[in-house]
């Protein structure tokens, strides 16, 4: 019990660092999510009620890494925590709830799950950027999220055949939702 | 049985409060958020800079197999002092051109009216959505949040990897130096750099050719490059026109460069806008320069320079 949970913490982790610190993933001017992917995995895996706070500490992870926004005016850095967590909880429960029953051995079936809640994530941090940073077009979701999802959807397929190799034990376990 | 409902219900109580949570943070910017945000990020970056640490030490190892790959197939040419001698002139080589920017930096003319303090790119751009870069270096090295940062950089990447010693020798005509934003937040062994492509960065800038002063302005993440606006009219711009720092902010020296005009030129009924293509390419960045130019008291009394203030002065 206390190693899964470890190995949770460590998976959540390294996602977080290979995410902000490793150029390797990068393809032209798109990062992969591999929060948002680990996030997949345990709620199609293990249930909603794990990938939501997965999702949440991730995107409170990637939320502290964006720093304090100062636009100088006020001399008052500004926080937006919250505007990853919220994106990738709502995914996380979502997905958890909706993929009861689905075959998880199909790699079509995870890449068009993976895609549509990377366009979902997309849309919900659109929205939140609006709201609380500022303008932006809509165009950044053809430039941003699309080509994101798809690079997320194609390489998730990777990602969770390495994720059920290294954590074998979260599709071992009875769901506890 | 309140216990119980809870644990009936423990999904659907989560995702309300973790919603509820995001929302409360978003909207209030709370002391104990701010305070508690601070703290963590100096933990992340510390933990962020052992991973870059470690992540550069096994690139440097797997760049090491493949030159030694590809020097074994020349070996078998040649004697086997011959093959020794090679293996350590590029292995020379390697870890020259790992440390070549710094060591042809160290003789640019960077700004001389104040000092500078070299630092490493440890993370940047968590997201697709948000522009950040943070360096390894923080308070404990003398860094202040509003000092601006530079970079230097080769023209060409490729001309980075060779293997001969005498040919990376380059000149300051194969560099780029400009600047690339300024510090936002300091933490004890790390700071965050707003660029100057972030929609929430403001430059004040010059034309170096003609000196009319304008505004540079960071645009949204789908845009690559940041946009100049509120130019006079009567001043005569083209691609390629060289743009450097007024000085005007208060934030940054006068007379840094920062990029060219790009293709994309308006004229509008009172002021002219364009696109600048930075010197320094952001995704290529490896080691920057902070000036240790503190703000002045004065300065810090007046507002910047933003767009706000040249709307409704």
């Amino acid at each position: 019990m206390i190693i899964d949970k470890a190995a949770l913490i460590l998976a959540l982790l390294l996602s977080y660092f290979i995410q902000s610190s490793v150029d390797f993933f990068k393809l032209g001017e798109i990062k992969p999510d591999f929060l948002l992917i680990l996030t997949l995995y345990y709620s199609i895996y293990k249930g909603e009620f794990s990938a939501l706070w997965i999702g949440f500490w991730g995107g409170i992870l990637q939320d502290i890494n964006l720093g304090g926004i100062d636009i100088t005016e006020t001399g008052k850095a500004k926080y937006f925590l919250g505007t990853h967590a919220l994106p990738k909880t709502i995914i996380g429960y979502t997905a958890g709830k909706l993929s009861k029953g689905i075959n998880k051995d199909s790699n079509f079936v995870i890449f068009i799950i993976i895609f549509f809640a990377s366009i979902i994530k997309g849309l919900i941090i659109f929205f939140l950027v609006a709201v609380f940073h500022g303008n932006i077009a809509a165009k950044a979701l053809i430039t941003i999220a699309l080509p994101e999802a798809l690079y997320n959807s194609v390489l998730g397929i990777f990602w969770f055949k390495l994720l059920r190799w290294a954590l074998p034990q979260v599709e071992n376990e009875k769901t506890s939702n | 049985m309140f216990l119980e409902i809870f644990k009936k219900y423990k999904s659907g109580f989560s995702l309300i409060f973790n919603i509820a949570f995001c929302f409360i943070s978003m909207f209030s910017q709370a002391k104990f958020i701010v305070s508690g945000t601070k703290s963590a990020i100096r933990v992340l970056d510390f933990f962020t800079e052992t991973l870059h640490t470690v992540g550069t030490d096994i690139t440097e190892l797997i760049d090491s197999y493949r030159s030694y790959q590809t020097l074994k197939t020349e070996r078998d040419a040649l004697r086997k002092e011959m093959e020794q001698t090679k293996n350590l002139r590029l292995r020379i080589a390697q870890l020259e051109s790992e440390n070549f920017g710094l060591r042809n930096q160290l003789g640019l003319s960077l700004p001389k009216d104040y000092p500078y303090i070299p630092a490493e790119v440890i993370s940047q751009d968590p997201d697709n959505w948000f522009r950040t870069i943070i360096i390894n270096k923080g308070t404990e090295d003398g860094i202040l949040p509003y000092m601006p940062v530079i970079a230097v950089q080769t023209k060409n990447p490729i001309k980075k990897i060779q293997n001969n010693f005498e040919e990376n020798e380059l000149t300051e005509s194969d560099l780029n130096q400009g600047v690339i934003g300024k510090v936002i937040q300091v933490s004890k062994s790390s700071a965050r750099i707003l660029p100057l492509v972030d929609k929430y960065s403001r430059i004040g800038i010059q034309i170096e050719k003609s000196g009319f002063w304008a505004l540079l302005i960071g645009r949204n993440p789908y845009h690559k490059n940041p946009i100049l606006e509120y130019l006079s009219l009567n001043s005569v711009i083209e691609k390629g026109d060289q743009i450097v720092t007024s000085g005007g902010d208060g934030i940054f020296p006068k007379g840094l460069p920062i990029g060219r005009v790009g293709d994309f030129i308006e004229r509008g009924a009172n002021f002219q806008k364009a696109e600048i293509v930075p010197l320094i390419d952001l995704h290529r960045l490896e080691y920057v320069f902070v000036i240790k130019k503190e703000l002045k008291e004065m300065e810090q009394k007046f507002k910047p320079l933003t767009a706000e203030n040249i709307e409704s002065p």
